[in-house]
């Protein structure tokens, strides 16, 4: 089965740039217009799970940083010249009271599209805070879980098809433990959620742990094939889904939906998933709005390319 | 051995020069009046304070990467770009072969050395820098991007500069150690744009996360003392 998403942040339009550095009164109302657009173009173009753009999301811990979690110093993330605020944990994590549901804007979604949302996972979570009162990450990673979790299960009674939990911390990890660490607090999240739940790889090379994501408790993988080279990919076989980044986010070079189809059917002919999604490799907001845009179409075209072929 | 001071690049622009900058019945020259008075305010500020080595605190630009590539050829910008939160840069393309147009620090420079008293730098932005915030569509790999930005743009301009008067250049590359693995790229192309030019080089570090180790393993291999200061701006 072919399929498309996209992943992560939304960019945000020109006058809502405006509207965030000028604090205008009109700023929600900015926030839900370009949330629509973005919803209406992915539906336009097919994609089969249609992503919460999440424009008014600072970075992807920010709306996290509730309840205890403080707001730290700038980091960067990875090898971008984009930048997060580091969470600061001084205290045991707590759960939180539907924010994240509420930042998601459901009421934009289409009843007749199923709806994604991306969040990190816990291990990325956990490595990318600044930690000053758990003695033992896994702790910390779990209680990270158990956090989610809960929000998690508020998303998808809310609506929601697909949790594509963002990883890049994942292939970082130093050994086995705390590979086994991320794994459980990924579990904790997907055991009994009645939603289908990936895994995606982006910013670092994930070829190191291929055979060791099988044993993630996900319904599926996804690679961001600009950072992890498509090579030894029979180790992933045998997982249920794969998603491939293809669309470049750095880039605002446009690829061409016959070539992309062409890669889409070379790494499902050595996986083969029972479902493969095409993805974009991070965050849309890498590329100004337009450009996003026509990655977005090129995306939807190619998904149209892999049907055509199939039903050939 | 001296410990020579320096303040490091841009100071904060004054309300004043803002609502000159801003009033659209500023003409051109009292615009270019209102800068020469801020970089003048900086200098004599500077110099009072006592530092070794000063520069106007860059009272022109209103930051470093479009500032030049604005005045170099191939280049397009084709939106902005979140930094952080809320804030943005205008991200250009390269779209078309990389040229020279002529050194774009020029009128400032004259400025300060019609005023100065003290020694003084210019600082200018580095080509990974320049590279790293431009999406490339012209060049095959990022390795010639970067070196035709130092053969091209950047080598001739410190040569005008260095023409000009200059004898202190300080080098920006807050994008230095974004990707770890191409420390030695870093190094090279900065290299490959100072080789032989008579000049005193420095090269400023900042906003690099938590990554600053990653330039000592080959700052032996550089032709330049690093001046890191990562300690004005603590994260």
């Amino acid at each position: 089965m072919w399929g498309a998403y996209i992943t992560g942040t939304y960019p945000r339009s020109s006058e809502l740039i405006e509207a965030t550095r000028t604090y205008s009164d009109d700023l929600q109302e900015i926030y839900k217009e370009d949330k629509k657009k973005a919803i209406e173009l992915q539906q336009k173009m097919g994609l089969s799970y249609i992503s919460a753009p999440k424009q008014d999301w600072d970075d992807m811990f920010r709306p996290f940083c509730i309840n205890g979690i403080k707001v730290g110093s700038l980091d960067r993330i990875y090898e971008t010249n984009t930048f997060y605020k580091t969470p600061i944990i001084n205290k045991k994590i707590k759960s939180n009271k539907g924010e994240i549901l509420k930042s998601l804007t459901t009421d934009l979604f289409s009843k007749k599209k199923p709806w994604k949302v991306d969040l990190p996972d816990p291990y990325t979570f956990a490595t990318s805070a600044n930690n000053n009162f758990y003695k033992d990450r896994r702790d910390l990673i779990l209680d990270i879980a158990e956090m989610m979790s809960k929000e998690i299960s508020r998303i998808v009674d809310a609506g929601c098809r697909l949790i594509q939990l963002i990883g890049p911390a994942i292939p970082l990890s130093k050994d086995n433990n705390e590979l086994d660490d991320a794994f459980e607090g990924i579990k904790r999240i997907t055991k009994g959620l009645s939603a289908k739940t990936y895994l995606y790889i982006n910013h670092n090379d994930a070829s190191n742990i291929f055979s060791e994501l099988q044993d993630c408790k996900v319904d599926g993988i996804g690679i961001d094939f600009t950072v992890t080279k498509p090579i030894k990919l029979k180790k992933l076989k045998g997982i249920n889904g794969i998603t491939c980044g293809l669309l470049d986010v750095h880039n605002t070079r446009m690829e061409k939906p016959k070539e992309i189809a062409k890669l889409v059917k070379a790494i499902t002919k050595e996986i083969q998933p029972k479902e493969t999604y095409l993805t974009s490799t991070g965050d849309l907001e890498g590329l100004p709005l337009e450009f996003a845009n026509k990655k977005v179409e090129i995306m939807g075209n190619t998904l149209k390319i892999l049907k055509e072929e199939r039903n050939k | 051995m001296e410990l020579l001071t320096q303040e490091i690049g841009s100071i904060r622009k004054p309300s004043w020069l803002l609502k000159t900058l801003r009033d659209p019945n500023s003409s051109n020259e009292i615009k270019e009046q209102a800068r020469d008075d801020l970089a003048y305010i900086n200098i004599r500020g500077f110099e009072d304070a006592g530092l070794d080595i000063v520069y106007d605190g860059e009272a022109r630009r209103a930051e470093m990467y479009e500032y030049p590539i604005s005045r170099i050829k191939g280049f397009e910008f084709c939106g902005k770009i979140r930094s952080w939160d809320n804030k943005y840069f205008r991200k250009a393309r390269c779209i078309n072969k990389i040229e020279y147009t002529g050194q774009y620090h020029s009128q400032e420079m004259k400025h300060v050395q019609e005023i100065v008293k003290a020694d003084y730098k210019v600082p200018i932005t580095g080509p990974y820098t320049l590279a790293d915030w431009s999406y490339n569509e012209k060049y095959d790999s990022r390795e010639e991007f970067i070196f035709t930005i130092a053969k091209s743009v950047i080598r001739p301009l410190i040569k005008d500069m260095i023409e000009e008067g200059a004898k202190n250049i300080q080098i920006d590359e807050p994008a230095a150690t974004t990707h770890p693995s191409e420390m030695k790229l870093f190094t090279d192309a900065i290299n490959y744009a100072v080789e032989g030019l008579n000049a005193n080089f420095n090269i400023h570090i900042c906003y690099s996360g938590n990554n600053y180790r990653e330039l000592f393993p080959d700052s032996s291999s550089t032709s330049m003392i690093f001046t890191n200061d990562a300690l004005k701006n603590p994260s």
